[in-house]
């Protein structure tokens, strides 16, 4: 419990010193007012939903099973209300009403609070109602063994035992995507941060 | 013979075929490649000088996308619906007649791009009849497909058929809609025209490449490693979520444009939810692959789907990332794109269906595979080769974006100078996938002629892990 | 166990069906009932008809786009110039009408594409913008220079050469893109028309604006000689005035007045306020049409850069 309490700080002081911190950078911001914080929420409320969703469904590791169990509804809330609250404070400050001079653009902030809203709510709710009338929620899992007999048998390999050690292999595609993922990251990060200041308004 | 009703004949057709067809279209690629570094390499040789970029990249792109992949994919759908669904194909004679259809049919695609009958819009570059025929031919696939499942004995849908099902329902529905309802004047206009064009430019990958992929890999994972997929339940909250959050997302390819700007708000807020279908499969993946890994060192086609988890997991984590305002403006128009579409269709998907193919063949034509020697080049270098090739188009299009984000627009030139180096490599990678697949079709053609028959092997694995 | 539709395949289907009419009906055809997405406005290129100065459009334009679309140019060339400070240069030059009103340098808008089909919006920029880019380069002899051999006009394009078209289509192409600007904006007199031989021409022609300027390098700086030397280099002015300086005309290839001027005798009767107005503005033919010299003021050479080409020139002067 101590561990999760300290995470959560964690996670909450990181969220925070990130909101404090940006702000200056995206006021400046190169697409013309509007800013990525939407970004942010949204990657936030995708952590915290998923890691609910593996709860609710069982599939955390074994030690934090009871805690996903308890929890993994509110995790999911929490990530959804992340993301329409988030939704909402994006719109209200970063929408320029006719930046730009592009009426065309229809910049209204209530049209974008409204389509956002709309959108997430659509989104996620269409998603759990139609998960909910598959009964993904509380379905059983016999197909998947059904599938080995059927069809064609397994490959030979599929009755190869794992030689001790083998398992590290593991670290192998886990680490060519972390260091894929932060190599264009920082890329990205460099092209946009070397710029000179007048390369942004 | 052509209209063979051989079981698993119209499979074994498309695959064979398929891998013509990705050798023909790597080519033109290759080529629009070079013709980049040497742009006057076709001037004034007769003939030959008509083939500028410009006619040979829709040629590559076209052939890819319909001759190669969507070829593999009806091969795919042929091979693993009847096993899902515990029956046979329900027409063979049908499917080798879709066979045949579609041969013709990208024969028709090759000769009106080279003849400079292009329509102006990315990916939808055929003329008209051609689109009728595309319509046809998954027409042609897909009531096979639908009639296999209505006459399953297996009740219960695994996941695979889920998203092959899912696949097969709207991307008919992709098609005709983003080309416009199939009308031959093109009734929309303007800006409208774009939005149209992207909806259908970026959901034939969502609905047609990602899906039956992705079900794929849930077929193939089981059966390499032994062991079943690790949360069945997981799989179709991916399914589901992948189905609506693909379909709002085109118009990221217009962000920062001339498009309304709720519109791109809306496609921005998909992509980046977009990353929930993506980690439910890798979730999967790892679990699945759980104890098994000792297998990655045996089997090519392991190899491959590793690979592609890699791959489709940078896809769908830069995917988001450069629909954001602040990334697209730095990214988009470069070369960073086309790495990106090269890392879902060719990383992804296409290693998915190398995996499928080695798999798939050897049971459909009783046949080992010829040379486990070559296989293991084809992986080998298809991957160099194609890590060589994104991550130079990477930095090259980073470069480009700075390039014009700090004002230099006005002296373009210098973005253009700037990317020559990276244009080599890029060659070079590409060069190394394009020989990486000859070695692939002369193992394919090999196993075809010369396999050891697999009877005796299947039976006795049979038999060993009963 | 509520898995009815996990078993039944056709309310599956349905379902993946109805995911995908939402997204239809949200990006595809709420877009298509917001009418401002359809209205052009003055600014847009119309390829038939009249003109907003109501002469008849030329049937070379319709043509030339077609010749754009086949030939792939839109694979390498957007049309589109973003809301970013990214794109300000390829934004139309600003300019005020007679009415007072505005027009020119601003993102491109959805109007701007009214009579467009299809939108060749393009994905990539191996190459520049060219939504307006018959402001930057407004002479058909130019285009079509560059068309049968980019590299003649930008050493390090990497463009196709398109000199196996027909002159015909290379004409409609050039015609095409010339098309490409803002149309609201009246094609006014970079300069004046300086005469079959711009050699005669006086002070006399030059604008206001360009009699008081003066050179801010002093005659003969070696610094301002060695950047316009790179300059000429980059800029690949020779490939019309020669690679020893001494411009063309009939007898080597050009064929209609104004001829490229030969830069000694350039230097020799021309003040330096006059080069600069030149180099800066281009000149026009006879018949108001652009001529092969484009106004470099508005392809990215700054203020300073022209005058050392002017020093530059000057300093050829009785050599």
């Amino acid at each position: 419990m101590e561990r999760v309490k300290l995470f959560i700080q964690t996670l909450t002081i990181t969220f925070i010193t990130l909101v404090v911190l940006q702000t200056p950078a995206h006021a400046t911001h190169m697409s013309g007012g509007e800013n990525d914080l939407m970004g942010l929420y949204g990657g936030i409320a995708l952590v915290l939903g998923f890691a609910g969703l593996l709860g609710m469904l069982e599939l955390l590791p074994r030690i934090l099973r009871p805690f996903g169990l308890r929890w993994g509804r509110w995790l999911l809330g929490g990530g959804l209300l992340v993301l329409v609250a988030g939704g909402y404070h994006v719109t209200t400050i970063g929408t320029v009403e006719e930046a730009l001079g592009d009426e065309a653009f229809g910049r209204l902030a209530t049209q974008q609070i409204m389509g956002t809203l709309a959108v997430f709510i659509a989104f996620w709710g269409a998603v759990y109602y139609l998960a909910k009338r598959a009964g993904v929620l509380d379905m059983g899992e016999s197909v998947k063994y059904q599938v080995m007999r059927n069809g064609d048998p397994p490959d030979r390999t599929a009755s190869r035992k794992d030689r001790p050690g083998e398992q590290r292999l593991m670290w192998v595609p886990f680490a060519a995507m972390g260091g894929l993922a932060l190599f264009f990251t920082a890329g990205v990060l460099i092209a946009l941060y070397r710029l000179p200041p007048g390369a942004r308004p | 013979m052509v209209f063979s009703r051989a079981e698993g004949s119209a499979a074994r057709n498309f695959f064979y075929t398929a891998v013509i067809w990705m050798a023909i279209g790597m080519s033109f690629g290759l080529f629009a490649a070079f013709l980049l570094m040497f742009p006057d390499m076709v001037k004034a040789v007769p003939i030959l000088e008509y083939f500028t970029f410009g006619r040979v990249r829709p040629i590559h792109t076209n052939l890819v996308m319909f001759g190669w992949l969507s070829g593999a994919y009806f091969a795919t759908l042929f091979y693993m619906i009847p096993r899902l669904a515990g029956t046979k194909l329900w027409s063979e004679r049908l499917g080798n007649v879709a066979v045949v259809f579609h041969n013709l049919l990208m024969t028709s695609y090759t000769l009106a791009l080279l003849f400079g009958f292009n329509m102006g819009r990315e990916y939808a570059e055929q003329p008209w009849i051609n689109k009728i025929g595309t319509v046809v031919m998954f027409l042609l696939v897909f009531a096979n497909v639908l009639m296999t499942l209505a006459n399953r004995k297996e009740k219960e849908l695994y996941v695979s058929a889920w998203y092959m099902l899912g696949a097969v329902v709207t991307t008919p529905v992709v098609y005709i809609v983003g080309n416009q309802f199939l009308f031959p004047t093109n009734p929309i206009t303007g800006v409208n025209d774009a939005v149209a064009n992207w909806f259908y430019g970026h959901n034939v990958l969502g609905y047609w490449f990602t899906p039956v992929g992705i079900g794929a890999v849930y077929y193939l994972l089981p059966k390499m490693t032994g062991n079943p997929v690790w949360s069945h339940r997981l799989s179709m909250i991916g399914f589901w979520v992948i189905f609506f959050v693909y379909g709002p997302t085109g118009a990221h390819h217009l962000v920062n444009g001339p498009v309304p700007y709720w519109l791109q708000t809306v496609a921005i807020a998909f992509s980046v939810t977009l990353i929930v279908p993506v980690w439910t499969v890798l979730t999967n993946f790892y679990g699945t692959m759980n104890g098994k890994w000792g297998v990655l060192k045996e089997s090519v086609p392991l190899k491959f789907t590793v690979s592609a988890m890699v791959f489709y997991f940078i896809t769908c984590f830069q995917g988001p990332m450069q629909a954001l305002r602040s990334v697209s403006a730095i990214t988009h128009f470069t070369n960073w794109v086309v790495g990106h579409a090269h890392l879902a269709l060719l990383g992804t998907f296409s290693f998915i269906m190398f995996a499928t193919i080695y798999y798939a063949l050897p049971r459909l034509i009783n046949r080992e595979i010829w040379s486990t020697k070559l296989m293991e080049w084809h992986f080998w270098l298809s991957l160099i080769g194609f890590t060589l090739f994104f991550v130079s188009l990477t930095i090259g299009g980073l470069v480009q974006g700075s390039h014009w984000a700090m004002n230099e627009s006005n002296a373009f030139i210098q973005s253009v100078i700037a990317m020559k180096p990276y244009h080599v490599v890029r060659a070079i990678g590409g060069t190394m996938i394009l020989s990486a697949q000859f070695l692939f079709i002369f193992n394919i053609f090999k196993t075809a002629t010369a396999g050891k028959t697999m009877a005796t092997v299947e039976v006795s694995t049979a038999a060993a892990g009963a | 166990m509520g898995n009815k539709l996990e078993k039944n395949a056709a309310l599956l289907g349905l379902g993946a069906f109805l995911l995908l009419s939402f997204a239809v009906i949200l990006t595809v055809a709420l877009p298509l009932m917001q009418e401002d997405l359809y209205a052009a406005s003055s600014s847009a290129p119309r390829y038939e008809g009249l003109d907003n100065d109501a002469k008849e459009i030329s049937s070379q334009v319709a043509l030339g786009r077609e010749i754009y679309i086949r030939e792939g140019c839109f694979y390498c060339h957007t049309q589109q110039v973003r809301t970013l400070d990214n794109d300000n240069a390829f934004r139309a030059p600003a300019a005020t009408l007679k009415d007072g009103t505005q027009v020119g340098d601003r993102p491109t808008r959805p109007s701007d594409y009214g009579y467009d089909n299809p939108a060749l919006l393009g994905s990539e920029r191996t190459g520049p913008d060219l939504k307006y880019v018959a402001h930057r380069w407004p002479s058909k002899d130019w285009h079509i220079a560059h068309l049968i051999d980019p590299r003649s006009t930008e050493p390090n394009s990497i463009m196709p050469a398109f000199g196996h078209l027909p002159a015909n289509e290379l004409d409609a192409l050039a015609e095409y893109l010339l098309s490409l600007r803002d149309w609201a904006i009246p094609i006014k007199s970079f300069a004046k028309y300086p005469g079959p031989n711009i050699l005669d021409a006086t002070d006399e022609l030059l604008p206001d604006e360009y009699k008081t300027v003066e050179n801010p390098f002093t005659p003969g700086d070696a610094d301002a000689i060695a950047r316009a030397e790179k300059l000429i280099q980059d800029k690949g002015c020779l490939a019309c005035h020669g690679t020893d300086m001494k411009g063309k005309d009939t007898s080597n290839g050009w064929a209609n007045p104004p001829f490229p001027t030969n830069w000694y005798d350039a230097g020799e009767k021309h003040s330096e306020q006059f080069i600069y107005w030149i180099i800066s503005e281009g000149t026009l033919k006879e018949d108001g049409t652009p001529s092969g010299m484009p106004a470099w003021r508005t392809l990215g050479v700054s203020d300073e850069d022209r005058w050392a080409l002017v020093t530059y020139i000057k300093n050829l002067a009785g050599k």
